[in-house]
């Protein structure tokens, strides 16, 4: 069985909300580099971080991660 | 969802509810001044300085219940997020990057200075002077490490606070690895040295633990302007 494959979905749901890095990064209390790198699959974040950026987000979590096959 | 679209029902209703009560005391404010003056016309004992006191009153309302009220108001988040000083924290972790990037190069000539004690030292030519300055260089790999590695000033709560975050201690990790991987390249270098001749192996160690700093400091700074980039 193949390992699932992390997909994140955080610069689409970001920018649909109009929001740029740093205003996220602002609103979730973290670095913009946080924000950079976890948009661009450099950095995977902790529950925390993760939790913490779908709540400045106002979404679930899976809206901004989810495992594919 | 539902339970998503009603919190957002929620925190409109009270936004505009807030926006209603910033908007009632600035009313209240406004209509101390035509109190202020029908005050000061009375004429009666202290009127003047109450009415003065009470119009200076009115207008700091006013001002407030604006300050109040512009959080409150459609864009109010957004204009709040906009004007923020932002990237405070981002730019205090690119200057550690960039200390530890450029101090290797601060660093050279006493390193330099280090070896060059070390060699005399080793090879019983050594005089008081040389005693001192073979420390400088262990002295400023230390240094640099204990930076990279955030061990410097531990009491400073706030500044570790915005220094470290979760992305910050894995690049620590990463550059850590990185100096470690020189270092154990070096150590076998060194130890070529020393089976050649012993006093060139202890001379070669400020050099080592040079390289070994620098590799993290440069590590570190890698990892950081990469993630600061689009």
């Amino acid at each position: 069985m193949a390992e699932p494959r992390l997909v994140i979905h955080l610069k689409a749901v970001r920018t649909a909300a109009g929001l740029t890095q740093q205003e996220l990064a602002d609103r979730a209390r973290l670095s913009r580099k946080t924000v950079n790198t976890v948009e661009n699959g450099v950095f995977t974040p902790s529950v925390i971080v993760a939790l913490t950026l779908a709540r400045a987000l106002d979404v679930p979590l899976d809206a901004l991660f989810t495992l594919e096959d | 969802m539902s339970d998503e679209l009603e919190k957002a029902k929620a925190n409109e209703r009270q936004r505009v509810q807030r926006l209603w009560m910033a908007a009632g005391l600035g009313g209240l404010g406004v209509a101390t001044l035509p109190c202020s003056i029908l005050l000061w016309e009375t004429g009666w004992p202290l009127a003047e300085p109450l009415a003065l006191v009470l119009a200076f009153a009115g207008v700091g309302v006013v001002v407030a219940s604006f300050a109040w009220g512009g959080r409150y108001m459609p864009n109010g988040d957004t204009v709040r997020v906009e004007n923020a000083r932002g990237g405070y924290r981002d730019s205090l972790q690119s200057k550690r990057a960039y200390w530890g990037a450029y101090a290797p190069l601060m660093y050279l000539f006493p390193t330099w200075k280090s070896m060059e004690s070390a060699w005399m030292i080793t090879a019983g030519r050594a005089e008081w002077l040389h005693w001192i300055m073979v420390g400088l260089g262990p002295l400023c790999a230390v240094t640099a490490l204990l930076v990279v590695a955030g061990l410097d000033n531990p009491g400073d709560k706030k500044m570790k606070r915005l220094l470290e975050d979760e992305l910050t201690l894995s690049f620590r990790r990463d550059a850590l690895n990185a100096a470690l991987g020189v270092a154990m390249i070096g150590l076998l270098v060194v130890f070529g040295l020393g089976l050649w001749r012993a006093e060139a192996a202890v001379a070669a160690l400020p050099g080592l633990m040079f390289v070994t700093a620098s590799a993290a400091g440069l590590r570190y700074w890698q990892l950081d302007r990469r993630a600061s980039g689009g």
